[in-house]
């Protein structure tokens, strides 16, 4: 390619981009999608790419800046465009940016149906203190029930992303390498829990794991296992696997801190057959993002699959891996309807979601509870949201610096 | 043997193991869709042995029937009030989205880098957040609902269709989306429609959307199945079953029909059928639409 139609193109795409991205520079810092989202596929193709395909795509790359360049200019009519985005940006005011200061203002408070009492920061005292650490019946030092919420929802998060993750991209491999015929019903069919999952869908869970009638318990059975009481057993699930296998080990532990519930998972298996499709579809869509000379070249050199996939695949794939452990983490963390849906009525307790012995009480489920279904701890319940925010923003930062370290644009 | 032959070989094996494991793992993800099915025709008493029956011994479709006519409301009603729910956010959705997209793409105005941040920012703020002062919010409007200028005396919005559809009306990363597609319209389009005396609106009106009809429709599409799907902020804002979708009803249903599986499934499939016919029908563009959103913008 002739070097001075690169520099052109260089340039138009500066002078296009203007002072937008500058700004979004900022952003980068504070948004962990960003970059991938401004960048995209970009990372896949990276400079690998064969001489034809990289002159197509430096053709449009012009064709779109110059464009974008011209559209730039054209209007400058002051405050014109904001009649556009007025509803849009009403909308966001009222209903994304006051309520952080609302919330912020009704945790302040004993909130029950109205504001009762300011009590400063009461709720975070009780929060911090009794939430946190606090005495059983018999005066011994126990977990709080904000900490032990918080402990239940990141054995859910953590039970939930990583298996996500690795199943859908080993599923995606399978499909994208092993797949020429159905590629487009298996993607179908694994697709289908992603859009239908919600409350109606959760129902045929509490059956297939109903341990008097469920169909799961009759497999067991029939595999010489002992039946288990899914959602109902507030046990952690590896006591109970170490139980089958008579091992002792972690029968002195105390339950919250042996790992989730066999109740949660169920949940968590619930939603990882639920969110599957999605990561499945981001991975092929990556997969046949890299080009195709790029496995000749390598398979002439004489790789074989394995190395192939360690060495080629999987590092290409890395972006796309990030972003979905961002998206899927902070959904994780975000999660109510499954749990709502599959322990409201788990036969323990007052019938409320979260249960049993509040070991899937996650912290959206906390806050609910408190707020919707407890007399006067609205404020109570704002306060561990707003405990929630702050986590989810540290992840984020967290996460963010970690993506950062990776390259983009090789 | 030759080498390349053994290569080839291996190559047909991993190939025919794939489709094994891939097939097994299909079955698996849609079993709980069969099991529905199949469960929605056994009776009480067969849905309810151990072990349990995989094909129905007798079947009763009177269990959609029972579902449909269930208490405190019939399924109907219900199902009216998710598709007026559904239909009005998602089409007020995609107005208010696209003219702030359109903005954001193609209009220059004081402000607008900083309100697209402003715009993008709210993707980060997590529902949990915004969850009890949007209620409160609803509840205390000032001057609706009995409501005085401060939000007193009466229940406000509370209770109402705007209540449920209002505070997801803009949705940031749709105008994100949006945002895109406007901006990959060829700029030779905008000279022509000048010169037909085309104005800023027309343009959008009258060549933008049809350009970007795609992009478009995977946002409605997207927001359709999320409306439907719904279930904590309808439950939290409503009361009357008049107002309250389907998914709210679901909760009842669990109740209600506590043991018999039979009619729950049945609820269950009447439910979920308009969203499976509504996916089927656009699956190949709703996927490449999922694709785009999560990686290109």
């Amino acid at each position: 390619m002739n070097k001075r139609y690169l520099i052109r193109a260089r340039s138009c795409a500066r002078v296009a981009r203007g002072p937008l991205p500058r700004a979004l520079n900022k952003f980068r810092v504070l948004h962990p999608c960003l970059p991938l989202l401004l960048h995209g596929q970009g990372s896949v193709h990276g400079d690998q790419a064969s001489g034809s395909q990289r002159d197509q795509r430096m053709e449009t790359t012009i064709r779109a800046a110059i464009a974008r360049s011209r559209r730039e200019v054209r209007r400058t009519s002051g405050w014109g465009g904001v009649i556009y985005i007025l509803p849009a940006l009403i909308i966001l005011i009222l209903f994304e940016f006051w309520p952080i200061f609302f919330n912020l203002w009704i945790s302040l408070w004993r909130w029950d149906v109205g504001p009762v009492a300011f009590i400063g920061f009461g709720n975070y005292q009780r929060l911090f203190g009794e939430g946190f650490v606090t005495r059983d019946y018999a005066d011994r030092i126990v977990v709080g029930e904000v900490l032990e919420s918080l402990i239940v929802t990141v054995y859910y998060v953590l039970g939930r992303v990583p298996p996500t993750i690795a199943l859908s991209f080993v599923l995606a491999y399978m499909l994208f390498q092993g797949v020429r015929r159905g590629r487009a019903a298996l993607r179908l069919a694994y697709f289908l829990p992603y859009i239908t999952s919600s409350i109606a869908v959760a129902m045929v869970f509490t059956w297939i794991f109903n341990p008097r009638i469920g169909v799961v318990n009759a497999v067991l059975e029939g595999l010489g296992l002992p039946p288990q009481k899914w959602l109902q057993d507030p046990i952690p699930a590896a006591k109970r696997v170490l139980q089958w296998f008579q091992v002792g080990g972690l029968e002195s532990w105390p339950d919250i801190a042996a790992g989730p519930s066999m109740a949660l998972v169920v949940v968590i298996v619930y939603s990882i057959w639920a969110s599957l499709g999605y990561s499945i579809v981001i991975y092929l869509a990556g997969l046949t993002n890299i080009p195709s000379d790029l496995y000749e070249a390598a398979r002439m050199d004489g790789a074989d699959g394995w190395a192939l996939l360690r060495l080629i695949v999987w590092p290409l794939l890395k972006p796309i891996t990030l972003f979905l452990v961002i998206v899927n983490t902070i959904n994780a963390f975000q999660a109510f309807d499954p749990i709502f849906a599959l322990t409201r009525n788990s036969g323990m307790g007052r019938g409320e979601a979260g249960g049993p012995l509040d070991t899937t009480l996650t912290m959206p489920v906390f806050i609910f509870r408190n707020f919707y279904e407890r007399s006067n701890s609205v404020g109570y319940a704002a306060a561990v949201a707003f405990l929630l925010f702050f986590i989810l923003l540290g992840l984020t930062i967290v996460q963010f610096r970690i993506l950062g370290r990776t390259s983009y644009d090789q | 043997m030759s080498p390349s032959l053994a290569q080839y070989n291996r190559r047909q094996f991993s190939s025919a193991l794939s489709y094994v494991l891939l097939i097994a793992g299909a079955l698996l993800v849609i079993f709980p869709f069969i099991w529905m099915l199949l469960g929605s025709f056994k009776n009480i008493e067969e849905s309810n042995r151990f072990p349990p029956t995989i094909w129905p011994e007798s079947w009763h479709p009177e269990n959609y029937a029972q579902a449909w006519n269930a208490p405190p409301s019939t399924l109907g009603r219900y199902l009216l009030n998710s598709t007026v729910i559904a239909v009005t956010g998602t089409t007020l959705q995609v107005l208010i989205c696209t003219l702030a997209g359109y903005a954001f793409a193609m209009l220059r105005f004081r402000g607008r880098e900083v309100l697209f941040l402003l715009v993008l920012a709210t993707t980060m703020i997590p529902n949990e957040v915004t969850l009890i002062p949007n209620f409160v919010t609803i509840r205390r409007f000032p001057l609706l609902g009995g409501n005085d200028l401060f939000g007193a005396g009466g229940s406000g919005l509370y209770d109402t269709y705007i209540a449920i559809v209002l505070p997801g009306l803009a949705g940031a990363f749709n105008v994100f989306l949006l945002r895109q597609a406007f901006m990959t319209v060829p700029h030779e389009y905008w000279e022509a429609a000048q010169i037909d005396g085309c104005g800023s609106f027309g343009y959008l009106w009258r060549v933008m959307t049809p350009l970007t009809l795609p992009t478009l429709l995977t946002v409605a599409v997207f927001g359709f199945i999320g409306r439907w799907n719904g279930l904590l902020w309808p439950l939290i804002v409503t009361r009357s079953e008049s107002l309250r979708p389907v998914q709210v009803a679901m909760t009842y249903y669990q109740t209600e029909f506590l043991t018999d599986y039979g009619t729950l499934m049945a609820a269950s499939i009447l439910v979920t059928l308009p969203i499976i016919v509504l996916f089927l029908l656009i699956q190949r563009q709703f996927i490449s639409g999922v694709v785009s959103a999560g990686l290109k913008g």
